[in-house]
């Protein structure tokens, strides 16, 4: 399944040397911090990478970079092999329809006022106006079926505060399917739910990449459930991507000091218990 | 291995909320902490770990309700054990923080911003300790940060000029200030990176050593207490549903959600098995359901599963001496009945 990191120009998403600078912009200087400094990250079609690294590797800006949240200092981001310029107003939009992005906390994600039906159909509204009436409510069942949100009729009507933490974030996620993407940048999107939630809706993104090909980074600070999901895994440090490879020879065999450490520190049980 | 308790929850019960509207967030749990044992308490969201900890320690903030219950702490031996649930507020000022200290899982929003750590240090042993002095309360905050391994200019810091990690230690030391026999810890390193838990973690192991407290570890994480806790108390929906030795717990779960549980976190080391996770929704503590509270989302539930509530009673093998859990599949005769994942070892082999 994994493919080779190469995918050629025209994987989906690929940034160059992606370099995001803080503070004083001019590089060099004393109080400027280099969140992300120079990465390399290519995300082929159907392929889940995850990006691994604590609070404060510059994980989270990488994901927002991407997303098109900000412009990085230097560096370039490339979206099925063209580069993405300045983004603003439609071109925005028109990006965004490519790369959705899925945050930490489904229930600052989701507006407290609004049905899921209402949520759904805004997404369908913005990204696909030519769905109309009863062709964007047709298409609304079609997501949250997609995210296995059944019987649909009772999650219509819901608002979030009725739902689980793990159907919110379902429901996050059939809003950025609304758009029809290539591309899912998720930050984190399992931290917030509770243990017995989260495989599932890893299980369900992961279908979503076997069944619709979308590409996914999977951005974490929980090594083994990036194992456990992800065809290759880069290990972020200090803003520098400091080891990557498939998911099992990097969990397996890690080379660089700081993914051992990561390691080590990783509670397992079967590491404890003789 | 077994020594004398330290503290003993009888039959604890908390009520949020009034009258008619009550949720009954803790069911009459029982659980006992023993003489410098690592007691683990795992649970989602809404199980009522917290609440737990907050209502033995009497902290518990309206609307929650203690509804029935006495929570014993026995002192020295040959005195009887006190009921902090109904002491007199003065005695249990008096002993607060200096019997059982309790480390909250916001280290941040337990620190007051706008004064230095060496205040809120001192602050804390003036209250609880009156007849110090000044300098005596510096000493000790100074002795306090060096435990926790923080340099001593740490002490004109404000909380925000720490970390996520220091403000943890800072959190640990304070707890610490009075020498308590109980250590509480309610999710203390889940705000935190991987790397600073371990360290925080065996930091507190190291310390537990060295000064002889008892400790009562709560977390989501089973993953961490089967690394580092003594024995486990497993809580679903108000309940303790399973209590064993941390090493028994991973081997050979009994009750169908510790095993679940377990199986919810994908394996670091190992074959890559596949990792399930729980179907179903958590419980509403509102609308409970009949019967055993896990049974919707149970893969091995029986009919009468939904009919009659088990209780936490001790396991029926041999050699699962000091084991309870609350689960009818191990109640019957019929042996056969029992899930070869929930089943004794040695028998399932043979069978």
């Amino acid at each position: 399944m994994t493919e080779s990191p190469a995918a050629g120009p025209a994987a989906p998403l690929r940034a160059e040397a992606l370099t995001r600078v803080y503070g004083s912009g001019a590089l060099g200087s004393r109080h400027a911090v280099h969140a992300v400094a120079g990465v390399d990250l290519t995300l082929g079609a159907g392929e889940i990478v995850a990006l691994v690294g604590e609070s404060g590797s510059g994980k989270s800006t990488v994901a927002r970079l991407l997303a098109g949240l900000e412009r990085p200092t230097s560096g370039r981001v490339l979206l099925h092999g063209a580069e993405v310029g300045t983004l603003r107003g439609r071109a925005f939009r028109r990006y965004t329809r490519q790369v959705q992005l899925i945050f930490q906390d489904p229930f600052a994600s989701l507006n407290p006022v609004h049905t899921v039906r209402y949520v759904l159909r805004r997404s369908l509204a913005i990204h696909r106006p030519q769905l109309r009436g009863a062709a964007r409510d047709d298409a609304v069942r079609g997501l949250l079926e997609r995210v296995r949100l059944t019987p649909v009729d009772r999650f219509l009507r819901a608002f979030p505060h009725e739902l689980s933490g793990g159907q919110r974030q379902r429901v996050a996620i059939a809003r950025a399917l609304g758009a029809e993407p290539a591309v899912l940048l998720a930050d984190e999107p399992v931290s917030m739910l509770d243990v017995s939630l989260r495989l599932g809706v890893l299980d369900l993104l992961r279908d979503l990449r076997d069944t619709m090909g979308i590409a996914i980074l999977y951005i974490t600070h929980d090594i083994a459930s990036a194992r456990y999901f992800a065809d290759r895994i880069l290990v972020m440090y200090q803003g520098q991507v400091v080891e990557s490879g498939d998911s099992e020879s990097v969990t397996q065999r890690p080379e660089h000091p700081y993914t051992r450490l990561l390691i080590d520190s990783a509670p397992d049980p079967e590491r404890v218990v003789r | 291995m077994v020594t004398d308790p330290i503290l003993e929850i009888r039959d604890l019960r908390v009520d949020y909320g009034y009258g008619a509207d009550a949720v009954t967030a803790l069911s009459g749990v029982s659980l006992t902490l023993h003489r410098g044992e690592i007691l683990g308490i795992a649970g989602e969201s809404g199980c009522g770990k917290s609440t737990l900890a907050y209502a033995a320690t009497r902290l518990l903030p309206p609307p929650g309700l203690v509804t029935g219950g006495a929570v014993l702490l026995h002192g020295a031996p040959g005195t009887p054990p006190v009921d902090l649930l109904s002491l007199p507020d003065a005695a249990l000022r008096s002993r607060r923080w200096r019997d059982v200290a309790v480390v909250f899982q916001g280290a941040l929003s337990s620190l007051n911003p706008v004064h230095r750590i060496r205040t809120q240090l001192t602050d804390a042993i003036a209250a609880h300790d009156p007849s110090s002095t000044r300098r005596s309360r510096l000493d000790r905050a100074r002795e306090l940060l060096a435990m926790v391994k923080l340099p001593e200019d740490r002490l004109s810091a404000y909380p925000h000029q720490l970390s996520g990690g220091m403000r943890q230690r800072v959190m640990i030391a304070m707890a610490l200030a009075l020498e308590p026999q109980v250590l509480i810890l309610d999710e203390p390193t889940t705000a935190l990176d991987v790397v600073v838990q371990k360290q925080i973690v065996e930091q507190l192991l190291e310390l537990r050593e060295r000064l002889g407290f008892s400790v009562v570890f709560i977390t989501h994480d089973v993953s961490l207490l089967i690394s580092y806790a003594d024995r486990i108390a497993v809580m679903y929906a108000g309940e303790v549903v399973e209590v064993a030795d941390a090493e028994s717990i991973y081997r050979e779960p009994r009750h169908p959600y510790t095993h679940a549980l377990l199986n919810s976190f994908p394996p670091l080391q190992g074959p890559r098995r596949v990792v399930t996770g729980i179907g179903g929704a958590p419980p509403d503590l509102a609308a409970l359901p009949p019967g055993c509270r896990f049974h919707p989302r149970c893969p091995y539930r029986m009919p009468a599963c939904a009919e009659r509530h088990p209780g936490l009673v001790a396991s029926p093998y041999p050699g699962d001496d000091g084991r309870t859990v609350a689960c009818l599949l191990h109640g019957t005769d019929d042996t056969t009945a029992v899930p070869a994942a929930l089943a004794p070892r040695t028998r399932s082999r043979s069978a």
